[in-house]
């Protein structure tokens, strides 16, 4: 397991590289040991697995990962929040379909 | 191109012929040539510099940017409390409270190796509401009839960018005048009511509030849950 409380292993890992390979996140502008983007990568994480939760898409796989995330004192709302603004999630931004996309986790009011 | 900033209405040259500006290059003449000094002057001494020449005070308060101690090289110089009628008061950077713009609106001038900080008018009038003497209304007063700023509004305004004034004080200090100052100050200046909390802190907070955007909902129980709450998006 990670150093730090809250570190996701493996899967953490594979995952996030799958984003940085998207290009979302330049590698190459990564320095090792530089962990102050941690936070903000698990978010973006958690954020798609949410985009898949909310698309009917959500594997076990993506359960297990989301739990771990929530539990993780880095992961907060406010960082989800900007991912689910930030990524691109099957090609499209989420722009003005966020409340729906809110409505449609049961987290705002229909 | 017009500006849209509402404390343009002070220039900040300095002139330097005045007592505070001859006592200031007294000091920096005084100074070692080898290196650079930057310092931010406050007080009333840059209302001397740059509004009215007559305006009086006791000292020259200010600090040095790197907070150095200049204490016994002002006494080596003659130019401390006790050895000249307008004297030099050093200070620290936390002497100065004042509001987050003063760095954007001071005026900079290069004398030489000194580089010095001149504050607006503006927030060296918010800096004498932590006291409010008879001499610190009269400031305000003078400054308005000098330049007809600030307006209310513009106070008003002013005194919600500092919001952060007017916090509770520390458990060890003086209880923070600025709520009840501020009070005071507008029935002095404007025979008018001012409700801090409702007037500057409300406003002040909602529109900090906003800057952050909205609170996001809960995504962390969101994936918690897992499956159990959301539908398949047709």
């Amino acid at each position: 397991m990670g150093r730090e409380p809250g570190i996701l292993a493996a899967d953490f890992v594979r995952r996030v590289e799958i984003i940085s390979d998207a290009g979302h996140i330049n590698q190459t502008m990564r320095i090792p040991g530089d962990d102050t983007d941690r936070p903000w990568r698990k978010s973006r994480l958690a954020a798609r697995i949410l985009f898949r939760k909310e698309a009917g898409r959500m594997t076990a796989r993506d359960q297990r990962i989301g739990r771990r995330l929530a539990q993780d004192p880095e992961v907060t709302n406010r960082l989800i929040q900007q991912g689910i603004y930030s990524i691109r999630y099957q090609g499209r931004r989420i722009g003005d379909r966020k409340h729906e996309f809110d409505q449609n986790l049961g987290l705002v009011a229909r | 191109m017009s500006s849209t900033k509402t404390w343009d209405w002070w220039r900040g040259d300095a002139d330097w012929s005045t007592p505070a500006g001859r006592l200031l290059r007294a000091f920096f003449d005084g100074l070692p040539t080898d290196r650079r000094f930057h310092f931010i002057l406050f007080g009333s001494a840059p209302l001397q510099l740059t509004l009215n020449r007559t305006w009086t005070s006791a000292d020259v308060d200010f600090f040095s940017d790197d907070d150095e101690d200049h204490h016994e090289r002002i006494r080596r110089l003659g130019l401390g409390k006790g050895q000249a009628d307008l004297y030099l008061e050093p200070g620290y950077r936390l002497s100065f409270r004042t509001t987050p713009l003063m760095a954007e609106r001071a005026k900079i001038v290069s004398l030489g190796q000194v580089t010095v900080t001149i504050p607006h008018p503006l927030d060296i009038l918010i800096a004498k509401l932590a006291r409010l003497d008879a001499k610190d209304l009269l400031a305000f007063r003078r400054v308005i009839d000098l330049t007809g700023h600030p307006t209310r509004e513009e106070l008003l305004q002013e005194l919600r960018n500092a919001v952060d004034l007017f916090r509770p004080a520390f458990d060890d200090e003086s209880p923070n005048l600025y709520p009840g100052n501020s009070v005071r100050l507008w029935r002095e200046l404007w025979q008018a009511p001012l409700d801090v909390g409702q007037d500057i802190v409300a406003p002040a907070l909602a529109r900090r509030r906003a800057g952050y955007g909205d609170p996001p909902p809960d995504y962390r129980r969101s994936l918690i849950d897992g499956l159990g709450t959301s539908e398949p998006r047709s």
